[in-house]
């Protein structure tokens, strides 16, 4: 049986550095993700990691080149649909101008869930990421750990197999990222949901992932297991 | 000085008797603000959104076309849109001139610009990242689109604001185009001229003072749909 939920082929994509403007070209032969693998994806600034992950979540289009999830070729025609398989956890995080509870919500109204099953689901995810007092409040009021918490909550909300989360961690205190680790931790040996993430920590990749895949100005130095 | 207190006391005369030719005409200043904007943000919203959201080849001169645009002198609109509806214009026989619905014309032709224009610079400030977020979390074309236009509303609200404010305060388009016919086209601002015309000083500030306390309402109802703002 096929177990391959993601996989990329023979993708070519410009993206530009964040920092220096310069324009790279991320070049992936071939990329398979299997069900219940954790990758870390490392590299430096500007090698392509979150280039990578957006298009793993179908949020840009390589020039070239073949996206597959859960087998399916990701075509014009099933991307929105395909779209809802792989949500990301951007680098940066925006909350939407309402309460930490619509926020968490807004993925399953897009999905039109039915509201009793958005509280009940919201609910759970506020509660897995230790934000439950914080429902009510209004975006502004969090602090930035707070924040890259409910902006897992949102993803952790939809409860797709597959999570692509972008430098979860990074700049986060101590309490927050303990929480984000252990809640990436237990949805894939628990529930053996597949996680890709991408990481400037060799600890975080030591302890979390089983796989590290390791980036180079767009290229890939090595897959390791 | 004299003068001002003579306005003064008129205007609340006239506020508080309901003076129904005011109420006329005020009500007929609304009417034609509130038309036009309507009219220009239905247009504008999905205008902006393409024009924010995509980068190409014309787009900077268009902001610069559209920017130079809001400077416009009223008048010269007022006489560009008489010429087209007027009786001998191309589009005379739908007999517009000296109507409400060739001024509403004429003003849409104002605000359209200074919308459009506010618009943009509204949905260009983070659209990339409420875009990203949204489609990230698994939202269609449509349901991203309605959430940037809820996220940049407060923005969107000042633009309104901004385009009725010059709407009920113009005079050039309305003189023009209206005629300043009493039961028919006469607004709270051409009516101010024609009595300054005739040398009823005092009138015209009272009816002015009207004019302002208008749009003192409608920016306070605009600053209570703010209200959750922090």
């Amino acid at each position: 049986m096929n177990n391959t939920v993601i996989r990329l082929d023979n993708i070519s994509y410009s993206y530009t550095e964040d920092y220096n403007s310069n324009v790279h070209d991320l070049v992936i032969d071939h990329l398979e993700i299997k069900k219940g693998e954790m990758l870390a994806i490392m590299g430096s600034n500007g090698a392509g990691k979150s280039t990578l992950l957006e298009i793993m979540g179908l949020l840009c289009s390589p020039k070239k080149g073949d996206v597959y999830i859960n087998q399916l070729r990701v075509e014009a025609n099933n991307r929105s649909d395909l779209r809802r398989q792989v949500p990301v956890l951007l680098q940066s995080t925006y909350l939407f101008s309402t309460t930490i509870f619509e926020n968490i919500a807004l993925g399953l109204r897009f999905r039109k869930v039915p509201e009793m099953e958005i509280h009940s689901r919201v609910n759970r995810a506020l509660s897995i990421v230790e934000l439950t007092p914080h429902a009510n409040k209004q975006y502004f009021e969090l602090s930035g750990g707070e924040k890259r918490r409910v902006d897992l909550a949102r993803v952790l909300v939809l409860e797709t197999d597959i999570l692509l989360l972008d430098e979860p961690t990074t700049g986060l205190d101590d309490k927050s990222r303990a929480i984000i680790e252990d809640v990436i931790t237990e949805l894939n040996q628990k529930k053996c949901h597949t996680i890709v993430f991408t990481t400037h920590s060799h600890d975080q990749v030591k302890t979390l992932s089983s796989n590290v895949l390791r980036l180079h100005n767009g290229y890939i130095l090595n897959n390791e297991q | 000085m004299e003068n001002f207190n003579l306005a003064f006391l008129n205007a609340l005369h006239l506020l508080v008797s309901l003076d129904s030719e005011i109420l006329q005409y005020a009500w007929r200043s609304v009417y034609i603000a509130l038309i036009s904007t309507t009219l220009v943000i239905v247009v504008t919203l999905p205008m902006g959104i393409l024009i924010a959201e995509n980068n190409f080849r014309f787009k900077r001169a268009i902001i610069i076309v559209l920017n130079t645009l809001m400077s416009l002198p009223t008048v010269l609109i007022g006489l560009v849109v008489y010429s087209f509806i007027g009786r001998m214009g191309i589009f005379g026989s739908f007999k517009l001139l000296f109507t409400i619905p060739g001024i509403i014309i004429g003003e849409v032709i104002l605000i359209f610009p200074l919308v459009l224009s506010l618009v943009i610079a509204a949905l260009s400030r983070d659209n990339t990242q409420i875009t990203k977020t949204a489609k990230a979390l698994g939202a269609s074309q449509l349901q991203t689109f309605l959430i940037l236009i809820k996220e940049s509303r407060y923005a969107i609200l000042s633009s309104i604001i901004a385009a009725f404010g010059r709407v009920i305060g113009e005079v050039g388009i309305a003189t023009i185009i209206g005629g300043n016919a009493e039961k028919y086209t006469r607004t709270l601002t051409t009516s101010i001229v024609l009595n300054i015309n005739m040398g009823y000083f005092d009138y015209a500030l009272a009816i002015g003072i009207v004019l302002l306390t208008l749009s003192l309402i409608v920016n306070l109802f605009m600053q209570l749909l703010q209200g959750s703002k922090r």
